[in-house]
């Protein structure tokens, strides 16, 4: 009646079985060979990957009566006594059950004791991020220097928990995710043994779901096998996945701002007892990749199948870029009023009905297009028989062209003499409908430069095909203007309430 | 008998609440899992039980547990393993749910100890956690090593609603058994047969139920519907006689102060989903909103649980959410009869 679970029937015995961790397990055993193994190790990665394995194996691989190469035996009678958890000095201690300070203590006082039998006395700390901080500092002093055959080994699934202090007494080693790849292929090596027809598509459903925990992965093939899973379409009905169909039938209905289809996909995915938490997420990445293939321009490689790739690349391009953000950012919040809701179904529904207001929306570009169509056409109605191509740039309608253009002129020379852009600017535009532009301007030791005024004139000629000429008026008139300005009696009244001073004065032709 | 888990007010005897798998209303998918891995010999230690509240979650776990001690093998009733484990004196079943609100580590601690020891009679011993969710995260890190390699004559089952709420390494040491919402037409049939609920005021439970009988029986026992007209009420007129008074009663609804929200959505959502004519307005129901008042409100509501969780002062926020509430109804309403007399015209 008693029977094993695949992640505990399958749990590495030597290095070499272990799947990912190359980095781990090279290091390690090279370590091994050489005698350079350090006295204290921290292991984190995300949850089933193998740190308390490694752990496990690492203290076999040291005290095996007859290692080869590095690796355990597994036939002697230390390692025997080991894995099944007997020998005394290895002990595994489950520091989120026993976190406080008097069980480190306690530790303390028999780490000063020789090992009873074995070679090396070995400690695995597990869910080491669970410790008490004083517990922590209390093994501060023996993790650092502890006595001769002993070493440490803390594994955690959160090293951001663990003190700096205990961080640098520690050799850290860091485990990664399994990458989908070598997942399958070791699924299919269990399957194999565990005499399991289940098909190839269903492994890449099992590892894409674990998320690159070995664990997680296991979990979830024992899961299929009980249940007689053989195909991609069963493994989905037991998980409660949500199948991309429906996800593509529901994003099609929020663009399409169907709301009753959307309530009628979901009220489905409900009573089908999908979780809606996972239907949302999907749905949110779904118009994450939508987006990303609008803009990418074909570039971006989705890790997708090809049948759904051309779905989003055809649904892609009947919608703005703007359109596909808001509806993006609309269903982002609601996944996360989601997350925090008591009321999952009824969230879900929100976050649908939110999505489905959105209003249709028109680029901004397009806008643009249509407000320059309506300038040439009303251009071309009153005002000039040579409409102008120059003026390339879209304008507001309120703005003349030519006032709009004067700008460009000054942010385009802005861009390379930001101080004469901005003495440009405190001149009025000289008047366009003139054969020679002539610029009525303070003078200005920068402007008196032969070279400038020659570049501005190429450029003003690039801009309206017309030369430009600059007529200095006189500082000392418009100067002696602003001091008139300066002196009137209620600017000195201002400057007196207010205890102020002059910084600029500006003079605003009336029109 | 009843598929209901009850929560927490009293436990409630297990008599009424194992049954016979087969009995079990509504999870056919779940069950099959189970009698599958029961089949074929494959029972995990560990099982993960996730679905809405009130579905029957905790009354599978009893019963397929019920099933594995049974000396014929069926869950039977009649053997004394049966029959000690309705009474709920069977010594290897050990239920935890939260003390107060949550599960500490001392309930951990305590059945740590329990696990090395073989069970007393039965084969196994059944370790229920009712609300996984409520487990510290102390709590929850302590169980862990246990719940990775206990030895392999205990069988845990930990209940929740969703993974949102667990550690992933809890998650990752468990097999997930999924239930799903009772379907309506089941709920209305149950009701109506082994209540004794009246078939009309059955359909309108139904509708309320979300898929849980377990609030469906809830929301019959307490008078919410009466509460919910009076809120509507005093939405409606915007009276501040009513507003005040309304958010003065509303909070002394305490804990279910969550349920009766849940109901203002449902109500809401209804009203949303007869407008599109998926389905009819239940007559329980107080006075259809307007349509343009459907989704705000909504989102206003929303908040009203984070407001309960936040522990702010409810007067305070429902004096401000009802009134809020009753200027958007004002608006919408208006806009509506506006909308319909230049249509008319």
């Amino acid at each position: 009646m008693s029977y094993l679970v695949l992640a505990r029937k399958y749990r590495p015995q030597t290095f070499s079985e272990v799947v990912g961790q190359e980095h781990v397990v090279r290091t390690l055993k090279n370590a091994l060979l050489q005698g350079r193994l350090a006295h204290a190790f921290l292991f984190s990665g995300i949850r089933g990957v193998g740190k308390t394995t490694i752990a496990r194996i690492l203290a076999k691989a040291i005290n095996c009566e007859s290692p080869s190469q590095a690796e355990p035996c597994n036939s002697c009678q230390v390692c025997q006594e080991i894995t099944s958890g007997r020998a005394i000095d290895v002990q595994e201690i489950d520091a989120a059950s026993n976190r406080g300070i008097d069980e480190i203590r306690e530790l303390r006082e028999n780490v000063k004791f020789p090992p009873a039998k074995l070679k090396v006395k070995f400690y695995i700390i597990d869910e080491a991020h669970m410790l008490t901080r004083e517990a922590f500092n209390a093994l501060l002093k023996t993790l650092e220097e502890p006595p001769e055959r002993v070493k440490f080994v803390l594994a955690t699934t959160e090293p951001h928990k663990i003190p700096v202090t205990i961080l640098s007494r520690c050799q850290k080693y860091d485990f990664r995710r399994v990458p989908p790849a070598i997942l399958v292929s070791f699924l299919k090596g269990v399957c194999h043994r565990e005499r399991a027809d289940i098909s190839e598509e269903a492994l890449n459903i099992i590892a894409r779901e674990a998320e690159g925990s070995v664990r997680d992965a296991l979990s979830l093939l024992d899961q299929a096998i009980s249940s007689g899973v053989k195909t991609a379409a069963d493994l989905q009905a037991l998980l409660g996945i949500s199948r991309p169909e429906l996800i593509e039938n529901l994003a099609k209905a929020i663009i399409n701002r169907d709301l009753a289809t959307c309530f009628h996909l979901a009220n489905q995915a409900y009573e089908e007892g999908q979780d809606l938490f996972f239907v949302a997420e999907d749905l949110v990445k779904f118009f994450r990749n939508l987006l990303a293939l609008k803009n990418s321009g074909g570039r971006l490689s989705l890790d997708l199948p090809e049948s759904e790739l051309s779905s989003l690349r055809s649904l892609s391009l009947d919608l703005e870029t703007e359109e596909l953000i808001l509806f993006f950012q609309t269903l982002l919040q609601g996944f996360e009023a989601l997350r925090r809701s008591s009321v999952p179904k009824l969230s879900f529904e929100l976050m649908l009905a939110k999505a489905c207001q959105i209003k249709q929306v028109v680029s901004l570009d397009e806008i643009f297009a249509k407000i320059n169509e309506l300038k040439n056409l009303s251009s071309r109605e009153h005002l000039s028989q040579k409409p102008e191509k120059e003026a390339n740039k879209p304008s507001e309608a309120e703005v003349p062209a030519t006032r709009k253009s004067w700008e460009t002129f000054i942010a385009e020379i802005k861009k390379e003499k930001p101080t004469l852009g901005a003495i440009l600017e405190t001149a009025e535009p000289p008047d366009f409908s003139q054969e020679k532009l002539v610029l009525n301007i303070a003078e200005h030791p920068l402007l008196e430069d032969k070279e400038t005024q020659a570049n501005l004139s190429r450029l003003a000629q690039k801009f309206w095909q017309k030369p430009l000429e600059l007529n200095f008026i006189s500082q000392k008139t418009s100067f002696s203007k602003r001091q008139e300005l300066v002196e009137r009696p209620i600017v000195q009244e201002t400057l007196k309430i207010f205890g102020g001073r002059v910084a600029q004065v500006k003079i605003y032709e009336k029109e | 008998m009843s598929t209901l888990e009850e929560k927490e007010e009293k436990t409630p005897p297990l008599e009424e609440k194992s049954l016979s798998l087969s009995e079990i209303v509504g999870q056919d998918k779940a069950i099959a899992i189970l009698e599958q891995a029961l089949k074929n010999k494959r029972i995990p230690h560990a099982y993960l039980f996730l679905g809405p509240e009130g579905v029957g979650r905790e009354t599978t776990a009893l019963s397929f547990f019920r099933r594995i001690i049974c000396e014929n093998q069926t869950g039977c009733g009649e053997c004394i393993a049966c029959q000690k484990f309705r009474r709920g004196n069977h010594p290897d079943v050990e239920i935890i749910s939260p003390r107060g609100k949550n599960i500490k580590i001392e309930q951990i601690r305590e059945v740590e100890k329990k696990l090395n020891f073989r069970p007393l009679e039965a084969e196994k011993r059944l370790i229920l956690f009712t609300e996984a969710e409520a487990l510290t995260r102390e709590a929850a890190n302590a169980l862990l090593k246990s719940l990775e390699e206990p030895p392999l004559y205990n069988l845990f089952v930990l209940i929740a609603q969703s993974t949102e709420g667990l550690l992933p390494t809890i998650v990752s040491r468990c097999q997930i058994v999924r239930f799903r919402p009772v379907l309506r037409k089941i709920l209305e049939k149950i009701l109506v047969e082994r209540f004794g609920i009246m078939p009309e005021e059955a359909e309108g439970l139904a509708v309320l139920a979300e898929g849980s009988l377990g609030r469906a029986l809830r929301l019959a026992e307490k008078g919410y519907l009466e509460e919910l007209s009076r809120l509507v009420k005093a939405i409606v007129s915007g009276r501040p006689y009513f507003i005040i008074s309304s958010s003065e009663t509303l909070p002394k609804l305490k804990e279910d102060l969550p349920l009766f929200w849940e109901l203002v959505l449902i109500w809401l959502r209804q009203a949303l989903v007869s407008e599109l004519g998926l389905d009819k307005f239940p007559s329980l129901f107080p006075e259809k909103p307007p349509k343009d008042f459907i989704i705000p409100a909504m989102e206003k509501i929303e908040k009203a649980f984070m407001a309960i969780q936040m522990n702010l002062n409810q007067e305070l926020f429902l004096l401000d959410l009802l009134t809020n509430l009753s200027e958007l109804w004002r608006q919408t309403s208006q806009a509506e009869v506006a909308s319909t007399g230049t249509g008319a015209a």
